[in-house]
């Protein structure tokens, strides 16, 4: 068994990746994408490299993330908590005295090992699980109906009693954006004389200046755990946040962060200036066109927070390939590709199309 | 005793050429002394280009001369003998430019030309008459009395039909042959009530090309919108009903963690530039949605006591 497990992300959905010994590549189990290792160890070298450098420019600026309040470690709690290690990728799992992990929550690798606790940080906050896992299990049938292209054997096959509660670890960033964004827009009038259709359009160069604060922006903090689906299951309900106490950990695992509040960061900037440009691009009204023709997003970044979410995890397969649903332990919201049969797709089609064909058939023959 | 006599003469030589001077005086455009007496046919610039119609044995008069007189001949005792044994009129005419003759467009110079000619048979007036107008190959015909009702949107194309494919090929002897022979089987199809299934304004060309084919159900445009719009529809379909498939996706905004009220807006300015303008030429075409009238179409005609058609030959 590994000492340690290198985790490593897809780049194209940021799935984990996985070697596999017959092609000798490490593929993905989400979206399929193959890479040779030298390709996978550059494209993660290139990536830590810019998060480092946008970091250290960031803290040369003095306007870095504050992270000065992430120095809580677990203490006494340390006592009353067990870890586990998977050998197949690589989670560090904890969960309290009483709870035992009988299987991964991401990789569904039913061969969890006991560990030691390691790491420093203690969560700040914690949401609690509001959803049962019977309301799990039947939100999930729910997220079945009105598929028309899931395949039955698919629903007849799955295992669905494989659903875990997992508390995820997320980074929880506050700050705001300041923008000056300059918007090209035009307001057009047609007009017809003779046989001619004139078309006038006036320009305006539209300057908007404003900013937008945000209250614990969440970025996932585990590599398991794909970007896109915890980006899926937001948002949060904030109402509900506590202080973090082990006391919400019975029954379930969590997973400790993989990933540093620095190199999640980048997702939070991005998410955020995307924001309030859109907030200020909806205060242009009365156009016929807007389009933006620049953009300067500063942001004043404040503290970052770590915080433990519930989340409802089933992975299964079928037909060799893995299909990961998650469901927002707080508000039931549940998310999750299905797959798609291609004779129910290739059938609606035909239908749907013959359909259209006959009854436009029988208009035309009827306005003959 | 000579004197007097001389001067008797001289005020009869004198009155002699003093009426036709009055005579020119009066208004040569009024439709009405149109033309100026029965049996002649007079052009609006006062000239008179025949005076044979008084005869009750011409039914063709060819001004044009597009005709030899054989065929002028041949076609004349056609009609006659049609006319007779029909007791319906069948009369042809060729000019060189129909505005000479009349006022209006092609059709509308046919009927005043059946009108002042006296034209057709018994108390109604039974007849149809065919106009060649050279010059822009124009031509019309129009039906009165009973051609009125035998002369609808299809039969006209059944006429059409019959003639213009000789005229297209400058075969005017066999163009007039057979508008004279159908005319009068139409009338006798009609009185028979082969065409009672079709009402009046039915139009022939909405089951035959102007070319005189039959039609397809459906036209090679209105079949590909029949396959394409319908594959359309279906791919948008599946596209809507594939999405629900796709749950997951990245979040590229913060929009449920901006703090309520926080948005402060310090600049904020609508800044006018300038003006363009562009011009779309539509032509008339695109406003009319088209018209039976050139490339080869026809366009029905009714009312006033006649009915007919007119078009390019």
């Amino acid at each position: 068994m590994p000492s340690q497990v290198t985790n490593y992300k897809c780049p194209a959905c940021t799935g984990p990746l996985h070697f596999t010994s017959a092609s000798g590549m490490l593929e993905c189990d989400y979206c399929g994408a193959h890479y040779t290792v030298e390709e996978v160890e550059r494209l993660m070298r290139e990536e830590e490299a810019k998060a480092a450098e946008a970091y250290a420019n960031a803290q040369a600026n003095g306007n870095g993330w504050d992270t000065s309040q992430l120095e809580n470690e677990w203490g006494e709690d340390a006592e009353n908590l067990r870890a586990y290690n998977c050998p197949s990728c690589g989670a560090e799992l904890i969960c309290d005295a009483t709870t035992a992990a009988t299987s991964c929550p991401y990789c569904n690798n039913p061969t969890v090992v006991p560990g030691q606790l390691s790491g420093i940080l203690k969560p700040d906050y914690v949401i609690p699980f509001r959803f049962s896992k019977e309301q799990a299990l039947s939100a999930l049938k729910t997220h079945y109906k009105g598929k028309p292209f899931l395949p039955k054997a698919f629903t007849d096959a799955n295992h669905i009693e494989e659903i875990q509660g997992v508390y995820v670890p997320f980074w929880l960033f506050d700050g705001v954006a300041d923008a000056d964004v300059e918007f090209a827009a035009t307001r057009s009038h047609t007009r017809r004389s003779g046989n001619y259709e004139i078309t006038t359009t006036e320009h305006y160069r539209i300057l908007r200046s404003g900013s937008v604060g945000f209250d614990r922006v969440p970025v996932d903090a585990s590599t398991k755990m794909p970007d896109n689906h915890m980006d899926s299951i937001e948002p949060y309900d904030y109402s509900d946040i506590r202080d973090f106490s082990i006391a919400y950990l019975p029954g379930f695992l969590a997973d400790k962060f993989d990933v540093s509040a620095e190199e999640s960061a980048p997702r939070a900037d991005i998410r955020c200036k995307n924001t309030v440009i859109d907030k200020l691009r909806g205060t242009v009204s009365g156009y016929s066109t807007v389009s933006t023709r620049s953009e300067n997003v500063e942001l004043r970044r404040g503290s970052v927070k770590y915080a433990l979410f519930p989340v409802w995890m089933l992975n299964t397969k079928w037909k060799d390939k893995t299909f990961l649903f998650a469901m927002n332990g707080q508000t039931g919201k549940i998310v999750g590709d299905l797959p798609i049969s291609k004779g129910k797709l290739w059938g609606t089609f035909a239908a749907i199309a013959g359909s259209a064909a006959a009854v436009l058939t029988a208009l035309m023959l009827i306005a003959h | 005793m000579k004197r007097l006599l001389s001067l008797f003469l001289a005020l009869v030589l004198l009155a002699a050429f003093a009426i036709p001077a009055f005579a020119d005086e009066e208004p040569a455009d009024d439709l009405e002394t149109f033309p100026a007496a029965e049996g002649e046919l007079e052009t609006l610039d006062g000239e008179t280009v025949m005076d044979d119609a008084t005869e009750e044995d011409v039914y063709i008069w060819d001004e044009a001369d597009i005709l030899t007189d054989s065929e002028r001949e041949k076609l004349n005792e056609l009609c006659r003998k049609l006319t007779e044994e029909h007791e319906f009129g069948v009369y042809i005419m060729t000019v060189n430019d129909y505005s000479e003759y009349g006022h209006g467009d092609v059709y509308d110079v046919s009927t005043q030309i059946f009108l002042e000619k006296g034209l057709g048979v018994g108390d109604d007036a039974d007849g149809i008459f065919l106009i060649l107008s050279m010059d822009e190959r124009d031509f019309a015909f129009c039906a009165h009395g009973y051609g009125e009702k035998a002369i609808t949107a299809y039969t006209r194309g059944i006429l059409e039909q019959a003639f213009l494919d000789n005229f297209r090929k400058n075969d005017w002897y066999g163009g007039f042959r057979d508008y004279a022979e159908t005319s009068v089987e139409i009338i006798e199809d009609t009185r028979a009530g082969k065409y009672d299934k079709h009402d009046y304004y039915d139009d022939y060309y909405n089951y035959y090309n102007y070319d005189g084919s039959k039609k397809s159900l459906l036209s090679g445009t209105q079949i590909a919108v029949i396959v394409i719009v319908p594959l359309i529809i279906a791919g948008i379909a599946i596209l809507i009903m594939s999405s629900k498939h796709r749950s997951v996706k990245k979040a590229v905004t913060a929009e449920d963690y901006v703090i309520p009220m926080s948005l402060n807006i310090y600049n904020s300015q609508d800044i006018y530039t300038h003006t363009t303008e562009s011009r779309r030429y539509i032509s008339d075409d695109s406003r009319s949605g088209g018209g039976g009238g050139g490339g080869g179409g026809s366009s029905f005609h009714s009312g006033g006591g006649f009915s007919g058609s007119s078009g390019k030959f």
